[in-house]
């Protein structure tokens, strides 16, 4: 293997001995290409800022130009139940917030009509946490 | 643009390894290619190169790195334009002969443009400038395994090419 190397060394010894033509370019015109390079690179690079510093201003300026519109309400629930009382048991009137509840109770069952913008369970809760509770008198 | 002083001052220092310098590098520019003038291309795309990073390099290792830049222009210039470049092939056009220093270095020559590029490159790093395997993987960013094996399929595309005329020695001692 070492007698192969000496042979590649010899090789290439051979060929890189020779001088070759002149050299066709110097160190004054590579300088000058070099400071083009740079040159290009730098107003690439100055380029690419501005613009992207150009397209933020935009988007910002866009979305605070924008009008807000509201948000989607869902759609209105309209709920009935039946709930069983005891008798005796007065007719009551109850609002809450943020959903009005309307409570008709008969001798034997109340029935209660809510409209709300919620839910199901809101009407539950509307009807347990009903206080202050205004009864009518007795009688 | 404004060229200032220290502009100026490396500039200098760029001339003076320059003119120190880029024969050696076009040399082994043309051992990689075989050609002058792609030659002289390899080594002004590498100088500008070299200019580029100037200010970052310090002395140490700037033939290293020069060499290196050499070395990878080659190759990725190799990738780039290899569907433009004529396409080589194993056999002669006609025979060669042998006779005298410069038969023997145009056959020389001839044999090793067959050798594909990256095998070429690891016979110039290592025995053109004497390189080391690990130094050789580090220039190519390979494996030093890499480099064993692509060494010894060079040698082994050279002695094909060359058959008696591989060895130099003998044919000069004859």
């Amino acid at each position: 293997m070492d007698q192969d190397d000496d042979q590649m060394k010899a090789l290439l010894a051979a060929v890189g001995e020779q001088s070759g033509p002149p050299l066709g370019f110097s160190a004054d015109g590579i300088a000058r290409r070099g400071r083009r390079v740079r040159a290009v690179r730098w107003a690439a690079g100055v380029t690419a800022a501005v613009s992207v510093v150009f397209a933020v201003t935009l988007t910002v300026a866009l979305a605070a130009r924008r009008d807000v519109e509201p948000a989607n309400t869902p759609p209105t629930t309209v709920s009935t139940s039946t709930i069983d009382l005891t008798p005796n048991t007065t007719i009551t009137t109850t609002t809450t917030k943020p959903t009005a509840t309307t409570t008709t109770t008969s001798p034997t069952s109340v029935s209660t009509t809510s409209v709300s913008t919620t839910s199901i369970s809101l009407t539950f809760r509307s009807y347990a946490a009903a206080e202050p509770l205004v009864t009518a008198p007795a009688g | 643009m404004a060229y200032s002083a220290p502009m100026a001052a490396r500039d200098a220092e760029f001339s003076e390894y320059f003119a120190a310098r880029a024969h050696a590098l076009r040399t082994t520019a043309f051992l990689l290619c075989g050609d002058w003038h792609r030659a002289e291309d390899i080594t002004q795309v590498a100088m500008t190169k070299l200019y580029l990073a100037w200010p970052r390099l310090r002395e140490y290792g700037l033939d290293a790195y020069a060499r290196q830049v050499v070395v990878r222009t080659f190759l990725a210039e190799n990738r780039r334009l290899w569907r433009r470049r004529e396409h080589l092939t194993s056999e002669l056009s006609e025979p060669a002969v042998v006779d005298g220093d410069a038969d023997q270095r145009l056959l020389v020559e001839s044999a090793l443009t067959v050798v594909p590029p990256r095998q070429r490159a690891v016979l110039v790093l290592r025995y053109w400038h004497d390189l080391s395997v690990e130094d050789t993987a580090k220039v190519l960013g390979c494996s030093t395994g890499t480099v064993k094996s692509q060494a010894a399929r060079g040698i082994a595309a050279l002695k094909r090419r060359l058959g008696p005329h591989f060895d130099l020695r003998s044919q000069s001692g004859r």
